[in-house]
C-alpha cells in the first residue's frame, strides 16, 4: 500500500457565517495525480490555500508527509511544490535568478542547483528568454517558470492550481508527460483544474467538490458508475454537480 | 535563511539602477540636477531659518534647539504614520509573501525581510529631508566634521523606533479588527484624536503648565506650536534632538548618553515586535486573506445620490469620477492618512486664536499666514505624491478597460485632474481661511492666500497626475513602490519647487512692503500683479504636465 502525502481530517474554512469548505476529507497517495473539480465558487482555490498553509482552516487539519501543516509547517512545506493560479515573480531578475532564488531558500547546493536548473531550462525550452527579465515574459513563459520552480527542490508532492493556463498545447504536452514521469517516480500531484478533458487524460483519482462539500471521490471508473453514465468526464461531471444542485 | 531573499533583493536592485542607467542621458541629468537641487534648496532655507534664529542675542541656540525638537517630533509622528500604511501595503497585503509563505521560511524571517523593505521605503525620503536639516544646524553651531558624522549616526535608531512602531500600529489594527471594515473605527478615532488634542493643547497644557515659566517661554510655545510637548523626555525625537545637541557642544559623554538611550529603545522596540510575531503575524495575513473570501455587501443609495449630484458631467465621465471616488473610499488605509494629517493641521490652524497672536505686529501674523500656506501646500503636496501619484498607475492590467472604452486618453487624464483638484480645492481653501479667521490678517493677504490655495490645488494635481501618468508604472501594484520609483521623485522634486516658488511669488509684495520698498497703495497692485504671474505659471505647468502625461498614455503598452 502506497504512503499518504495529503491527509485532510474534517477541513473546514468559514468566511463569516458562510462556510466556505466543509468537513474535507481526502487522501492523496504517493504517485498518485489527484484532480480536484468543481465550478466556479465551489471552494477549490480555498481548499488548496488550505494545503499550501496560507489560510488557517477553522476547523479540521492538513497533513503533509505526515507533518501538519499548521503546526510543523516548515517540514511540510518543504515537501510541496507549489503553482498558483497567478503565480508571483521578482519582476526585475531573470528567469535563472529566480530559480536560484528558490533553490537557495531549499538550501540545495550549488552543484545541484546548477545541474537542475539547466535539467529544466532544456526540459520547458527556456534557453531563448532564461537570462531575461521575468517582466518581459508572457504568461506562458512564466507558467513554464513556475513549474520548473516547483520541481526544482524534488519535491515529494507538487500541488498546482489550474496547471494549462497560457501554455501552449507542446508545452501542455510536455506538462501532460512531466507529471506522469515524475508521479511514476512517486511523485503525487494535487491538481485543481476546470479542463476535464486534461483531468480525464492523466488523473488516477478525481474529487468532485460543490458548496464546499466533496460530492464524489473516486477513480474515473467508480465516478461513471455513481453517476450512472458512461459518457466521458464531462457529462460523469456535469451530471453529478447538477444532483448536488 | 534570509541570505537568499537579500540577495534577490539585492539583484533586483541592481537590474532597477541598471535599467536607470540605461535611460537617456538628459533624463538622467535633470533628475540628478533636481535632486541635488532639491537638497540645496532644503539646506538653503533651514541654514538661514538656523542662521536667522542664532543671530537673536541671547536666545539664539536656545530657538534653534527649540526647532530642533518641534522638527524631530513632527517628523517622528510623520514617520510613524507613513510607516503604518506602508507597512499595511508592503508586510501585510503584498502579493510576494503569498510566495514566501509557501516557500520554507519561518513567519520571521518572512516579516523581518517585509520589515526591512517596509522601513527603506518610507525612510529614504525623509533622509533626504533630515540630511540638509542637520548639515545646516551643524554648520551653524560649528560643528567638526567628526561630530557632524555622529549626529547622523544617531537617526538611524530613531527611524528604526519609528518603522518598528508604525509597523506595530498595523499589526495591532488588524489584529483588533481582523474581520471588520475599519473606516467607522478610524474615523472615530480621528474626531476624538482632534477633539481631544485641541482640548488639551489649548485649555489644559498651555494655560496651566506654559503660563507660568515666564513671558518667553511662553512667547515661543505659541510662536512654534507643540514645542514644550515636543521636549518631552520620554519622546525618541527628544533623545535625537538632545544627541545632536550634545555632539555640536562636543560632548561626549552627553552624546553616548542619548545615543544609548535611542540605541537601547530601538532594540528593546524591536525585540518586543519580533516575540509578537509568532503570536499575530501569520494571523494577521490569514485574517486579511480571509477578507476578501467575505463577500463585502455594499450600499448602493449614496452612490446613486452622489451619481445624481454629478448630473452635469457627461455619462462615462461621471462614471470614472465614480469608480474613483469609490476606489478611495473603500480602502481605509488611503483615507485614514488624509484624515491624520489634516486633522493635525486644523488643531494647530485652531490652535493660532490664542490672544498672544491677536498682539503680534502685522509682519509676524503674515509670516506665520505665509508658513501656513507653505505647510497647507506641502501636505498637499505630500498627500497627492502617496495617494494621487499611484492612480493611473494602479490601473494597472484594468487599464485595458478605460483604453478599449469609447474614451480619449485627454479625457480620462482630466476627468481625473478635475475630480481630485476639486477635492485638494475644498480642503486647502477651508484650512487657508480658518488661518486667516483665527489670525485676523488684513484684506490683501487674504486675497493673495485664496487665490494662491486655489491655483496650488490645481497645480500641484495637475503636476502629480500628469507625471503619474509620464512614470506610469503598470506592472507594480504596491503604492509605495511605484512612490518610491523614479517618476516619483521627480514629481516630490516638482511639486516641492513648486510649493516653493508659489510662496516665494505670493509673499515678493509683502516682503518689499516690510521693507518699505512700496505704499499701502502701490502693495495692491503688486499683489495683483503677483496674482496673476502665479495664476500664469501654474496655467502653463498644468498644461504642460496634463499633456506630457496624455502624450505617454496614448504610447504606452499595457
Amino acid at each position: 500500500m502506497n504512503k499518504t502525502v495529503i491527509r485532510t481530517q474534517n477541513l473546514s474554512k468559514q468566511f463569516n457565517s458562510t462556510w466556505v469548505v466543509k468537513n474535507l476529507n481526502i487522501e492523496v497517495y504517493e504517485g498518485e495525480i489527484f484532480a480536484f473539480l468543481g465550478l466556479n465558487g465551489a471552494g477549490k482555490t480555498t481548499t488548496i490555500k488550505l494545503l499550501t498553509g496560507l489560510l488557517k482552516p477553522t476547523r479540521g487539519m492538513v497533513e503533509i508527509c505526515g507533518y501538519d501543516i499548521q503546526k510543523d509547517s516548515l517540514n511540510a512545506k518543504r515537501s510541496i511544490g507549489y503553482i498558483p493560479d497567478e503565480p508571483y515573480l521578482y519582476e526585475k531578475l531573470t528567469g535563472r535568478e529566480f530559480l536560484e532564488f528558490i533553490a537557495e531558500l531549499y538550501s540545495i547546493s550549488r552543484k545541484d542547483m546548477l545541474q537542475a536548473i539547466e535539467y529544466f531550462i532544456d526540459c520547458f525550452q527556456m534557453k531563448e528568454y532564461i537570462d531575461n527579465l521575468t517582466q518581459d515574459y508572457s504568461h506562458g513563459m512564466k507558467q513554464k517558470l513556475i513549474f520548473a520552480a516547483a520541481f526544482i527542490h524534488n519535491p515529494r508532492v507538487v500541488i498546482i492550481d489550474e496547471p494549462l493556463v497560457g501554455l501552449d498545447s507542446a508545452s501542455g504536452k510536455k506538462i501532460k508527460q512531466l507529471l506522469k514521469k515524475n508521479a511514476s517516480e512517486g511523485i503525487s500531484f494535487f491538481i485543481s483544474t476546470h479542463t476535464l478533458s486534461f483531468a480525464e487524460e492523466i488523473a488516477s483519482k478525481i474529487a468532485i467538490i460543490d458548496k464546499g462539500q466533496l460530492v464524489a471521490i473516486g477513480t474515473q471508473e467508480e465516478l461513471k458508475t455513481r453517476s450512472g453514465i458512461e459518457g466521458n468526464l464531462e457529462e460523469v461531471f456535469l451530471k453529478i454537480t447538477e444532483e448536488e444542485r | 535563511m534570509l541570505k537568499p531573499v537579500f540577495k534577490a533583493k539585492c539583484r533586483i536592485l541592481i537590474h532597477t539602477i541598471k535599467e536607470i542607467i540605461r535611460a537617456p542621458l538628459l533624463k538622467i541629468l535633470v533628475i540628478i540636477v533636481f535632486m541635488f537641487g532639491m537638497i540645496y534648496a532644503c539646506y538653503s532655507f533651514t541654514h538661514y531659518i538656523f542662521k536667522l534664529l542664532n543671530s537673536i542675542e541671547g536666545a539664539g541656540s536656545f530657538l534653534c534647539d527649540k526647532l530642533l525638537n518641534v522638527f524631530f517630533m513632527s517628523l517622528f509622528f510623520l514617520l510613524i504614520f507613513s510607516n503604518a500604511v506602508t507597512s499595511y501595503s508592503t508586510v501585510f497585503c503584498a502579493k510576494e509573501i503569498r510566495m514566501l509563505l509557501t516557500q520554507p521560511l519561518e513567519f520571521k524571517e518572512i516579516f523581518l525581510s517585509r520589515f526591512l523593505e517596509s522601513m527603506v521605503l518610507t525612510s529614504w525620503a525623509f533622509l533626504v529631508l533630515i540630511g540638509p536639516f542637520i548639515y545646516a544646524y551643524s554648520v551653524v553651531r560649528k560643528t567638526s566634521l567628526f561630530y557632524i558624522s555622529l549626529k547622523f549616526l544617531s537617526v538611524v535608531p530613531f527611524i528604526f523606533i519609528a518603522a518598528v512602531l508604525g509597523t506595530l500600529l498595523t499589526l495591532f489594527l488588524i489584529r483588533l479588527m481582523p474581520k471588520r471594515d475599519l473606516r467607522p473605527y478610524l474615523i472615530t478615532f480621528s474626531v476624538i484624536l482632534i477633539v481631544v488634542s485641541i482640548f488639551y493643547f489649548r485649555n489644559i497644557y498651555l494655560k496651566k503648565e506654559l503660563m507660568g515659566k515666564g513671558g518667553m517661554v511662553f512667547f515661543i510655545s505659541q510662536l512654534i506650536p507643540f514645542s514644550n510637548f515636543a521636549e518631552k523626555p520620554y519622546l525618541p525625537s527628544y533623545w535625537l534632538s538632545k544627541s545632536i545637541v550634545m555632539a555640536s557642544k562636543a560632548s561626549v559623554s552627553q552624546f553616548l548618553f542619548y545615543f544609548w538611550l535611542l540605541f537601547i529603545n530601538a532594540v528593546l522596540f524591536f525585540q518586543i515586535m519580533v516575540h509578537l510575531v509568532p503570536y499575530s503575524y501569520y494571523t494577521s495575513l490569514v485574517a486579511i486573506s480571509s477578507q476578501s473570501g467575505m463577500g463585502v455587501k455594499v450600499r448602493t443609495k449614496f452612490w446613486k445620490l452622489l451619481k445624481g449630484m454629478l448630473v452635469f458631467l457627461r455619462l462615462r465621465e461621471r462614471e470614472i469620477v465614480i469608480k474613483d471616488i469609490k476606489t478611495i473610499f473603500r480602502d481605509p488605509i488611503q483615507y485614514s492618512q488624509i484624515l491624520i494629517f489634516f486633522g493635525i493641521l486644523a488643531i494647530y490652524f485652531t490652535h493660532l486664536q490664542g490672544e498672544y497672536y491677536q498682539s503680534f505686529p502685522t509682519k509676524w501674523k503674515i509670516f506665520i499666514a505665509f508658513l501656513n500656506l507653505a505647510a497647507t501646500n506641502l501636505v498637499l503636496a505630500s498627500l497627492a505624491l502617496r495617494f494621487i501619484y499611484p492612480l493611473i498607475s494602479l490601473e494597472g492590467k484594468r487599464m485595458w478597460v478605460l483604453n478599449l472604452a469609447p474614451i480619449s486618453q485627454w479625457n480620462l487624464i482630466f476627468t481625473k485632474y478635475l475630480t481630485i483638484s476639486s477635492l485638494a480645492l475644498i480642503i486647502t481653501v477651508s484650512l487657508i481661511v480658518i488661518s486667516n479667521t483665527m489670525l485676523r490678517i488684513e484684506q490683501e493677504f487674504i486675497k493673495v492666500s485664496i487665490v494662491s490655495s486655489i491655483v496650488s490645488s490645481f497645480t500641484i494635481t495637475g503636476i502629480i497626475i500628469g507625471l503619474g501618468s509620464c512614470f506610469a508604472n503598470f506592472k507594480e501594484e504596491n503604492p509605495a513602490r511605484i512612490v518610491a520609483g523614479f517618476g516619483g521623485t521627480l514629481a516630490l522634486v516638482v511639486s516641492l519647487v513648486y510649493v516653493g516658488s508659489m510662496v516665494f511669488i505670493s509673499a515678493f509684495p509683502f516682503w518689499l512692503h516690510m521693507l518699505g520698498k512700496i505704499s499701502n497703495s502701490e502693495l495692491k497692485t503688486y499683489v495683483d500683479l503677483s496674482c496673476f504671474v502665479l495664476v500664469v505659471i501654474s496655467a502653463i505647468l498644468i498644461f504642460i504636465h496634463l499633456y506630457l502625461g496624455k502624450k505617454h498614455l496614448e504610447v504606452a503598452e499595457f
